[in-house]
């Protein structure tokens, strides 16, 4: 029996390794990782840790012609990945953003989760393709993916629709129903931690979790078309960071009487046909935090050598097929550039050998009359 | 202008004043308006300025003035009209999903099925585009009560309304207005909630973002809330959707900011004239690409082409600011 989203909402306590954290609150001397029930304390000191380090970092930032004319420092997901692989591929921002196969699909599969999550007895009317039922809501909000997609082949695109149908027809079983659970969708969130800096994140789907019988949190879940993978996990945790210090408001004096809301990440895996429950302890939090501050100095290491006219420093290697400066770039290895080269020369007509027999072709699909040469 | 905000202080005559300061402050482009009280005017005779016209001078004054692109209901453009409805079923419902449902099938059915054959609430724009399933199929209709439903859950957490049967009293979706006197020219704001406190209410503005822009559009929409109800409110709430977070505006700080909002605004948009390719008026402009990429006069605007001139800077990571453009006089 495969779980669903909606049943993890509905009791979230068998993830949840309640024990060991109660055990750990009373011991803070041992070294076992940190409890996954984050207390007050810990959201406060995190909060502090991140505060002061980018207060730290972009205390020198240029301050631009006019006060407050510059535009707060984005952190997104995608820097922060990116800016770890590469320095570079940070400024691929400007470039257009390629659509692939993959990535269609995922887009794709994504907006189906997000209207199921509404409505969960949604179906592609008259046993039509996933594609074709959520056209008309993609033509408003991923109008480049629908011409991509419409640009496919015929057989390139029976792939897509097939990939796709497989794909998104087992989303109602791993979601479930979640309109009990106060489910958003596609939310945008973001932490102003200091003056000048936004960490900012999407959620594709999130919802009220029970824990030992009350609502005591938020489940946030990624839509991955692919399998579970610990990146995935880093995701979670930056969305996870991002909702667990808004939690921390400035003007609250006292200890509220409520703990803070357990968050509860989750990889909607379709590669896998599972819903993977991820425990975000407060150590995945820190090094959440970390990255956030390692990026931070990464950006702004870029910045000051893009003003002073020099190239930011590059780190190549098979990301770079991905990368969408690889072809201004210079540094990427020879062997993807060559695969690059190669999938975008003009594919050569295929040949057929005129008396090449495999023996099993049934004469019934022989067309007689072609001649294959 | 400040607000005198204590008790026993002379709050009724607070909107007085802002009344004859935004007739000193309009008087201009009042003369361009015609001649006649508002309610008695054809109703296409009259200029309206409108709390977006308030956000898009604060961007770029010129661009107000740009005839308006014709409004096209998305899904982009619905959902918040849809949450603002469905806040009047949460008591009934007790959940946000089905007030958001209720609001949709309802907005549909008004335009459709008008069984009773009075005239039902609804009918309007958004019946007309929900009812439409060549416009919105059920894809489009589950996006915007997505958009809906993630706008209300979020806001209702900022305010700590745990149950949404806790909202008794709310009032939601209020339309201040303020006409000029003896001339066709109309100020018409809009405040999203307002919360029943006693003795008064509390507006509440439910924001994507601080921006200034935006700041601009709070403020002239809490001058026109204070005429209509003839004293300030004790407090401005302010929800900022992304970072979840709830502020607090300084209500006196509110007043000449508003003012000189509502100014702005109807300069430009007074000045707006049929088949014209300039501004008539000098006009303040502020080129970016966000406020540019849809406006009419982009393609002949100097500073737009200025803006465009500029380094590399703004590329990249943007981190680095990019020096503001002079602003050119116009016209």
């Amino acid at each position: 029996m495969t779980l669903s989203l909606a049943e993890l909402a509905a009791d979230a306590t068998p993830y949840l390794d309640l024990d060991q954290s109660a055990e750990q609150s009373t011991d803070q001397s041992t070294e076992s990782p940190a409890p996954a029930q984050p207390r007050w304390a810990d959201l406060r000191e995190l909060s502090r840790y991140l505060r002061l380090g980018l207060a730290d970092l972009v205390a020198d930032r240029d301050p631009g012609p006019e006060p407050g004319a510059v535009a707060p420092l984005r952190l997104t997901k995608g820097r922060v990945r990116t800016a770890a692989i590469c320095p570079a591929q940070v400024l691929a921002e400007v470039n257009p953003f390629g659509i692939n196969f993959n990535i269609a699909v995922g887009i794709v599969c994504d907006a189906a989760a997000g209207v199921l999550a509404l409505h969960p007895g949604f179906r592609p009317a008259g046993g039509t393709r996933w594609f074709a039922g959520l056209r008309a809501s993609l033509e408003q909000e991923h109008p480049h993916l629908v011409e991509f997609v419409d640009g496919l082949g015929a057989g390139d695109r029976a792939d897509f629709d097939h990939v796709v149908d497989d794909l998104s027809g087992v989303l109602p079983d791993l979601l479930g129903d979640l309109r009990p659970h106060r489910p958003t969708v596609h939310h945008r969130i973001a932490h102003v931690p200091v003056p000048g800096v936004q960490i900012t994140g999407e959620i594709d789907i999130s919802c009220d979790v029970s824990i030992g019988g009350s609502v005591r949190g938020r489940l946030l879940a990624e839509v991955k078309s692919g399998r579970f993978n610990p990146r995935i996990t880093d995701e979670l945790a930056h969305y996870a960071l991002i909702t667990t210090l808004q939690q921390l408001r400035s003007e609250q004096v006292d200890e509220p009487s409520e703990p803070p809301r357990q968050i509860i990440g989750c990889s909607i895996s379709l590669g896998d046909l599972a819903v993977v429950p991820v425990v975000l302890t407060m150590e995945m939090l820190e090094t959440s935090a970390r990255r956030l501050l390692d990026t931070t100095k990464g950006l702004l290491a870029i910045d000051e050598t893009m003003k002073a006219g020099g190239r930011p420093p590059t780190n190549p290697g098979d990301h770079c097929r991905w990368c969408r400066r690889v072809s201004e770039c210079g540094d990427a290895p020879d062997l993807v550039m060559a695969e690059i080269n190669e999938s975008l020369r003009p594919l050569e007509p295929l040949r057929f050998d005129p008396d090449f027999d495999d023996g099993a072709v049934d004469d019934e699909f022989a067309e007689p009359g072609v001649d294959a040469s | 202008m400040s607000s005198p905000a204590g008790p026993g202080s002379d709050e009724p005559r607070l909107y007085r004043r802002l009344t004859m300061e935004l007739a000193d402050r309009l008087t201009e482009p009042a003369l361009r308006c015609e001649e006649g009280e508002v309610r008695d005017l054809d109703r296409n005779h009259v200029v309206r300025v409108s709390d977006y016209d308030v956000g898009t001078a604060a961007r770029c004054q010129a661009k107000a003035a740009a005839a308006p692109s014709e409004f096209e209901p998305s899904i982009f453009t619905t959902s918040r009209a849809v949450a603002l409805r469905s806040m009047r079923w949460l008591r009934r419902t007790g959940s946000v999903v089905e007030a958001v449902g209720h609001t949709m099938r309802r907005a549909r059915q008004a335009d459709h099925d008008p069984s009773d054959g009075a005239p039902a609430p609804d009918i309007d724009w958004l019946g007309e585009y929900l009812g439409d399933p060549a416009l919105a199929p059920i894809d489009v209709r589950v996006r915007i009560a997505a958009r809906a439903t993630t706008w209300l859950t979020t806001t209702l957490d900022v305010l700590g309304v745990d149950d949404p049967k806790q909202t008794q009293g709310w009032r939601f979706d209020i339309r201040p207005r303020w006409r000029y006197p003896g001339r066709g020219l109309a100020l018409d704001g809009r405040v999203d909630l307002a919360l029943p406190i006693v003795g008064n209410h509390t507006p509440v503005f439910v924001l994507a973002s601080l921006h200034p822009a935006v700041l601009d559009q709070a403020a002239f929409n809490i001058c026109l809330w204070t005429i209509n109800q003839r004293k300030p409110p004790d407090e401005v709430l302010v929800v900022e959707l992304p970072t979840a977070s709830l502020h607090r505006l300084a209500v006196d700080e509110l007043f000449d900011r508003g003012v000189d909002a509502a100014a702005r605004a109807a300069e430009a948009v007074t000045a707006r004239t049929p088949g014209a390719d300039e501004p008539i008026v000098r006009l303040t402009r502020s080129p970016s690409d966000f406020t540019c990429s849809d406006c009419g006069w982009a393609a002949g605007c100097q500073a737009k082409s200025e803006f465009d001139r500029q380094p590399v800077h703004r590329g990249g990571i943007q981190l680095t600011p990019s020096p503001r453009t002079a602003v050119p006089p116009s016209g």
